[in-house]
């Protein structure tokens, strides 16, 4: 070391800076405790609300339990649990196999295209359901291309028809649907448990002789047991409270989520509709639950000082997968081209000459093209907002010093709206927002939110409750990846925690917060069951126009329009693509080990 | 320098009877020690023994159930760790990653408001840990050691009356470890802070402290000089955690300074307090204190015995002895010098006389277990 003459004396001290500390900490624990009352607020009140409106008839007086006795009473109502439970059984048993398989090949093989085949698996996550039931009437409808064999084409060239009715409507239409629904998440899923893999225990298999099934079953599959856990209740979840598909492929096969519209929107019975949706949200809860109790279990399967596996190739094990994903594939651009396809044929079937008549939605309801800005700035609001809210939420929970309770009830309120189905988020809010006052032990209290009803401000506060737990997940792992001692570090030289939080926290966390950024967006610009009951006559939005078109009929513009939303968000991940690597250039300094 | 010398008056830092839970678990029971100003103390114990928690509550990052810290005349028991003027290293380092070097060590000295003051003393603080023109690099840009001089400059930066040091050398390899070690004691010299270090390296606090403090389950069970705990440990976990002992059980105390072991006759001069005549104690010696011969030729203090093997260690051997049945039928480790072995002729099975030196040996009461 050298010589300098080291004046420790140069620098003023810093005792007049100290006090700030303590007031930092309460600014903390405060802003923590603003958040929880903030979940209350928007999580826990309004479902309350929702309760007590399902024992309650349209009058006001107590009835108990009996709209939940008519329900069971009313075969025609009772049918659609189990028509429910049906579909969600049979989509997830479809849906994790295929997106083991799928997650395999892209996590475990040596295929090529990787990047390819990720791309389109998430597809279906950029379109609303009713979308996968658009092109579903296309190809296997009453006039759809396969159904009628390629309108007749087959019959005149070939000499036989190959014409194939398979039943769309009903539950081979959900089904379809909720597979392409759930396939990706549990792609997604089972592809983050596929890629934490210790080489060794693949090394040791080996050396022990153990063939490749038996090192499948004996290594791999333990090793992705927490994420196939999830997946599970994941694709479960998601199918048994889809709204869109349902709405469009359906029939006559009710489930509980187009029950609940119909009851609400259809027949103004909102004690009902309060009643499906508590009858929804029961089998949703206790799913979340099971797979919180099993997540519980997880400990660190992987040591830390694992050596991360590195795919061999395999000519017949690649082989296989790839045709495999291929196939996928293939079936993704089929079906998401027929969506194209028909949105830009004149007269299905009869004209099938091109124009793009149908995306200037003139002579159709929905609200046309307004409604897709509108959704746009709603989804990028949603962005903004979500992402600021849940990241800091994220960061409170980790952060806080002390305050052990508050945070444990942070962190379990921040999760809840995950066991939430959008329809039970905005009928709540209906009964929330939209009541002028409550009655409470005999006062009148104002209700101070009444004013959001109607707003662009309570479709986006519906959006960021909808989507913020996945988010709020992904920050505080994120979060978690940070060295827990730049909070002491920073403190030890009387920085406030806003500074560090600024200066380094989030910019060292932008990654992550893009990711959540692109999240909100896609999924608010894409969900149809979170707003439908929420927007208004002058705020119309892109999903519910869909939905509304191809209610009236207007298929080819429902069609144009879910375009139009697919196109917003693969425009908007190819943004987040650009900054993301922006940001890994400028970073590659301080991120390269 | 402008420091003043470690002086033996009043304590710099004083923690008294400190207690901390955390749950069930009582983590410090009864913990009080002092620190003068300028001195170099570790707090030397096994993980899980609470050093890590002294080292937290002095801080201010845990607080204490009950019991004080005094620092620099102050009470401040109750202030949080921004007002207790101290710098911190951490085993981790916790260098901001998007930050380089400059920013690093600057990053609190940005809230003086002396712009032009803090680029100097930044530079000042380079210059110190000897990263002169390094300041533009990223953490991850530099090395192992160079990244702990940053976190030192960084803890240096807004002149601590105290520097903590939380096992700040253990993510290093062995040999830059063996350097930071000395660079690290050297710079404190000079600087005259005051510093305590946790670490875990009974090496590291043997070669660097100036006073050594050694926990086990939450209490501290010794506070000495390095040569003190090494030649005096108070228990027998200190003996046994610093360097390594033989522990010979089951020996009978039978007048002032005189033990008995079956047939061996044990003399002991080291000033200890004498246990009371009949009294069951437990005898100690390090293996490089004992003394072998080829015959015991009616000594004092020597035993007949058996080499039961001999384990070749650079330089020296470690040479483990069998004591006949009738002493206690256990075994001894002896560290014998590679000449001496030569001499000795040393194999297995031979027989070998063992001697104690009476100033060497240490006693316990009871057993060790």
């Amino acid at each position: 070391m050298t010589d300098a003459t080291f004046d420790a004396f140069a620098l003023p001290r810093r005792h007049g800076l100290a006090e700030q500390i303590d007031w930092d900490r309460w600014l903390m624990t405060g802003l923590l405790l603003i958040g929880c009352l903030w979940m209350l607020a928007v999580v826990i009140f309004p479902l309350g609300v929702l309760f007590s409106k399902s024992v309650f008839d349209s009058q006001g007086a107590f009835i108990g339990l009996a709209n939940f006795q008519r329900y069971f009473h009313t075969p025609s109502l009772a049918r659609s649990l189990t028509n429910s439970l049906f579909v969600s059984v049979v989509t997830t048993l479809v849906s994790v196999p295929l997106g083991l398989a799928y997650a395999y090949a892209l996590t475990r093989s040596c295929i090529p295209g990787k990047g390819f085949f990720r791309g389109i698996a998430l597809l279906p996550l950029f379109a609303p359901t009713l979308l996968y039931g658009i092109f579903l009437v296309y190809l296997f409808g009453k006039k759809g291309l396969i159904t009628t064999g390629l309108f007749g084409f087959w019959e005149r060239t070939l000499g036989v028809s190959l014409a194939v009715d398979i039943g769309l409507y009903g539950p081979v239409g959900i089904i379809i649907s909720e597979i392409l629904f759930t396939f990706p998440q549990a792609m997604l899923i089972l592809a983050v448990a596929l890629s934490l893999a210790d080489a060794r225990l693949y090394e040791a298999a080996a050396s022990l002789c153990a063939s490749q099934l038996r090192t499948f079953f004996t290594v791999t599959l333990p090793g992705i047991k927490y994420g196939l856990i999830s997946a599970v209740f994941v694709c479960f979840i998601s199918a048994f409270t889809d709204f869109g598909a349902p709405k469009v492929v359906g029939g006559n096969y009710n489930v509980l989520a187009t029950d609940i519209y119909k009851q609400v929107i259809g027949q103004q019975d909102f004690g009902m509709g309060a009643t499906v949706s508590i009858i929804l949200l029961v089998p949703t809860v206790l799913a979340f639950l099971l797979d919180r109790f099993c997540q519980r279990r997880q400990t660190a399967a992987i040591a830390a000082k694992a050596v991360p596996y590195r795919p061999q190739p395999t000519a017949g094990r690649d082989g296989v997968l790839l045709a495999f994903c291929s196939a996928i594939a293939v079936g993704m651009i089929v079906l998401f081209s027929t969506a194209l396809f028909a949105s830009l044929v004149k007269v299905w079937p009869y004209n099938l000459g091109m124009d793009l008549s149908h995306y200037n939605f003139r002579n159709t309801g929905g609200g046309g093209l307004t409604a897709f800005w509108n959704s746009v700035r709603m989804s990028a609001y949603t962005a903004l907002a979500g992402t600021a809210v849940t990241f800091l939420g994220a960061y409170l929970i980790e952060k806080v010093p002390g305050a052990r309770g508050l945070r444990q009830a942070g962190y379990f309120l921040a999760t809840i709206p995950l066991a939430l189905p959008g329809l039970v988020i905005g009928l709540s809010y209906i009964f929330f927002f939209n009541a002028p006052a409550w009655q409470v032990l005999g006062w009148r209290v104002p209700n101070p939110f009444h004013f959001l009803y109607g707003t662009m401000a309570i479709l986006v506060l519906c959006n960021i409750v909808h989507f913020s737990t996945v988010s709020f997940l992904t920050a505080t792992t994120a979060l978690k990846q940070l060295d827990r001692e730049f909070e002491s570090v920073s403190q030890s030289m009387s920085v406030p925690f806003y500074v560090t939080l600024t200066r380094v926290t989030i910019p060292v966390c932008l990654p992550a917060i893009l990711e959540i950024a692109l999240y909100f967006f896609v999924n608010a610009m894409a969900t149809v069951s979170g707003v439908i009951f929420l927007y208004s006559a002058d705020l119309q939005l892109a999903s519910v126009a869909v939905a509304n078109m191809d209610d009236a009929g207007d298929v080819a513009s429902a069609a144009a329009m879910s375009v139009l939303i697919v196109v917003a968000n693969i425009l908007v991940r190819f943004g987040y693509g650009v900054v993301t690597k922006g940001f890994r250039t400028r970073a590659q300094a301080w991120l390269a080990a | 320098m402008n420091q003043p010398s470690p002086s033996t008056d009043t304590p710099f830092l004083q923690a008294t009877g400190i207690e901390k839970t955390f749950g069930r678990f009582t983590a410090l029971h009864e913990v009080s020690f002092a620190v003068r100003r300028g001195e170099f103390v570790c707090i030397l114990g096994p993980s899980g023994c609470g050093k890590t928690t002294v080292l937290r509550v002095v801080a201010g990052l845990e607080r204490q159930d009950t019991g004080a810290v005094h620092l620099a005349g102050r009470d401040v028991s109750r202030l949080p760790v921004a007002s207790r003027n101290v710098g911190i290293v951490f085993q981790s380092y916790a260098l901001f990653p998007n930050l380089t070097a400059i920013e690093n060590i600057g990053y609190g000295l940005r809230r003086t408001g002396n712009r032009a003051g803090a680029d100097a003393r930044v530079q000042e603080l380079l210059q110190l840990v000897g990263l002169t023109g390094m300041g533009q690099k990223y953490p991850a840009q530099m090395s192992g050691g160079q990244q702990q001089r940053v976190a030192l400059a960084r803890a240096m930066a807004l002149s601590p009356d105290l520097l903590l040091l939380d096992e700040p050398l253990s993510a290093l390899d062995a040999q830059v470890r063996i350097l930071l070690r000395s660079e690290l004691r050297q710079l404190q010299t000079r600087l005259g802070v005051t510093t305590l270090m946790v670490t875990h390296d009974q090496e590291e606090a043997l070669t660097m402290a100036d006073r050594i403090l050694i926990m086990d389950r939450g209490t501290i069970v010794q506070d000495g000089t390095p040569l003190d705990v090494y030649n005096k440990p108070a228990t027998p976990f200190v003996a046994s955690f610093i360097g390594a002992m033989n522990f010979l059980e089951r020996a009978i105390s039978e007048a002032p300074g005189q033990y008995r072991l079956g047939p061996l006759a044990l003399a002991v001069q080291n000033g200890h307090t004498h246990p009371a005549p009949g009294t069951p104690v437990t005898v100690a010696i390090r293996p490089e204190d004992l003394v072998l011969k080829s015959a015991v030729n009616g000594d004092g203090n020597t035993v007949g015995a058996e080499v039961a093997g001999l384990e070749f260690r650079g330089p020296h051997y470690r040479i483990t002895i069998r004591l006949p049945e009738a002493v206690n039928g256990s075994s001894l480790k002896a560290d014998v010098s590679t000449d001496a072995v030569r001499r000795l002729q040393l194999r297995a099975q031979m027989p070998i006389a063992v001697h104690l030196p009476p100033d060497r040996i240490r006693v316990y009461a009871g057993d060790t277990a």
